[in-house]
């Protein structure tokens, strides 16, 4: 994204993002998950008519894109819905417009909370003894650092949903012990701001990143590991271009592609399937690795689902905006498809997915549980390297 | 100067808010610290306006609603008491003492009651003294 992008007007915007490129072939509405649910959305028609009109956009569309990026995939001149989306929000944001947050904004305000500098989290209680955590301001420097996320907030508001969440850190951390490495934990580290950025809030997002990209200079960071997919998108390609960024940002699962072996105690068939969730595959480009791990654990049956890597379904929602009849929609059609692969387990690289797929799988009773998801580090340490069952 | 809790006070519309009332009718004495919303059951609180709360700069937040078995919509109150357990966990998180949360059951009868909770409640907050996420000045 370069510069903030929000300055520019829509006509700029367009250019920046290529839409005076579009060909009209309306592949994008085609594509786009929300239309193929009845929703009328189109990409295609809503830069158009913003470049005509001088009404602005209309604001129920403004906030309807999920920036699932299914349209940019698959655009053959590659406009980039997604990002002339999330200027278009940055400006509304700046002119006092609000999309609907879910949770009574709980979210929201946890990272409003984050991005004060006074503010010192605790959230590090769950760690395992022999996880090494470090405090910002120490002066101690270390060269690794695991970058843990929104998840302990995360884990407290979706208790009742029973995923484990933090489960997904420890096992990441289990397996890059397993890779020689022992990356410290941060602990007055904040949230990567992804949510607020995608959701207009380039302000909150910039206070929060700075806050980060502070603390990681101070310990003199050399390497930063992240699982949440979400958190390695910003902090890989976002970041970077918003700060002097010296750090390596590396993929956890990605790195362990590369260098774990298993050696199973006990052998039991399991039938898996995976969910390339939008920041891992689209944005990501992350569709081998996940898929090479899972093949290499003895006994794992790995079963595709009908649309799978560049064209996977989106599992509903994002940003914690604007959730309703259609996001259920879009996560059970996207539970179906898991289900019908006939696996037992969902493996999946994002635990946001999991939240709101286990959302939709209680708002049905349960009905859906003949399939449970797992996040896919959680998988990997209980199947691959301990064989808990 | 002298550190005065800012406190923010939900109280529900039926029991808590009419007990506040009664309170400032009887001519009780409770600290000017507390800024009341009404809101129409306890089970309308979630963690997001306890954190809004502190967020917006308080040094603690009182939640008050109808005695448990007397909810006017049956079971807002025991909503009420997973929010507010789910938001001390949160406020823990981001590095704010758990006891700047409190929950208590006040009926409209309870004018004292009202009174002798939000003293306890404002002098608690002094000792704590201000907010951890808010700036000196
Ligand atoms: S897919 Fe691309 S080229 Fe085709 S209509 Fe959409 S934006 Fe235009
Ligand atoms: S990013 Fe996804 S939801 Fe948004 S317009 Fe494109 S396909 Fe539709
Ligand atoms: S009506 Fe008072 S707590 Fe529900």
């Amino acid at each position: 994204m370069g510069e903030a992008l929000s300055s520019l007007s829509p006509k700029e915007l367009a250019q920046k993002t290529r839409a005076y490129l579009c060909l009209d072939c309306s592949k994008c509405t085609a594509s786009c998950p929300l239309g193929r649910l009845g929703v009328t959305y189109s990409p295609r028609s809503f830069v158009q008519h913003l470049l005509i009109n001088d009404e602005g956009p209309d604001e129920a569309s403004l906030w309807r894109c999920l920036t699932c990026g299914l349209c940019h995939e698959r655009c053959p001149s590659d406009v980039d819905f997604p990002v002339f989306i999330r200027e278009l929000r940055s400006k509304a944001i700046e002119q006092g417009k609000m999309p609907h947050p879910t949770h009574s904004e709980t979210i929201q305000e946890v990272m409003r909370i984050l991005a004060k500098p006074e503010t010192k989290p605790q959230r590090t209680s769950w760690l395992s003894d022999w996880v090494p955590v470090i405090d910002g301001k120490s002066g101690q420097k270390v060269e690794d650092i695991y970058f843990v996320g929104c998840s302990p907030y995360l884990e407290t508001i979706f208790e009742h949903f029973n995923l484990s969440l933090l489960d997904t850190h420890l096992s990441a951390l289990e397996l890059l012990r397993l890779c020689g490495v022992k990356p410290y934990v941060l602990r007055d580290e904040r949230c990567c701001g992804h949510d607020a950025l995608w959701s207009g809030d380039t302000e909150l997002f910039m206070r929060l990143a700075s806050i980060n990209v502070e603390l990681w200079r101070s310990i003199g960071a050399r390497r930063i590991f992240v699982s949440c997919p979400e958190g390695y998108h910003t902090l890989s390609t976002v970041y970077p271009d918003h700060f002097d960024f010296p750090f390596e940002v590396i993929n956890t699962v990605k790195f362990l592609a590369e260098r774990l072996e298993f050696q199973p105690t006990k052998i039991e068939k399991v039938s898996v399937t995976y969910l390339d969730s939008c920041r891992m595959g689209r944005y990501g480009g992350i569709y081998d690795e996940p898929r090479l791990l899972l093949k290499n654990i003895a006994g794992v049956d790995l079963v595709e689902m009908e649309m799978n890597r560049e064209n996977a379904p989106c599992c509903g929602s994002n940003l914690w905006i604007n959730c309703d009849g259609i996001s259920k929609k879009l996560q059970n059609a996207c539970l179906d498809q898991a289900i019908q692969t006939g696996a037992g387990v969902l493996v999946c690289p994002c635990d946001k997915c999991r939240i709101h797929l286990a959302c939709a799988q209680l708002e049905n009773g349960f009905l859906n549980e003949t399939i449970r998801t797992e996040n896919i580090l959680s998988f990997l340490y209980r199947k691959g390297v301990n064989n808990l069952g | 100067m002298a550190f005065e809790p800012r406190i923010v006070a939900f109280a529900c519309n039926w029991c808590s808010y009419a007990g506040a009332d009664l309170a400032g009718v009887s001519r009780l004495q409770y600290p000017p610290n507390i800024r009341t919303i009404r809101v129409m059951c306890s089970g309308r609180i979630s963690p997001g306006l306890i954190l809004k709360a502190f967020e917006k700069g308080a040094d603690g937040v009182f939640v008050s609603g109808c005695h448990i078995g007397d909810c006017h919509y049956s079971f807002g109150n025991r909503r009420a008491e997973h929010q507010v357990e789910k938001a001390r966990k949160l406020i823990s998180l981001l590095g704010i003492e758990p006891e700047r949360l409190k929950l208590e059951w006040i009926s409209a009868t309870e004018g004292e009651k009202f009174a002798s909770s939000v003293t306890e409640f404002v002098e608690r907050i002094r000792k704590l003294g201000r907010s951890p996420i808010k700036s000196e000045s």
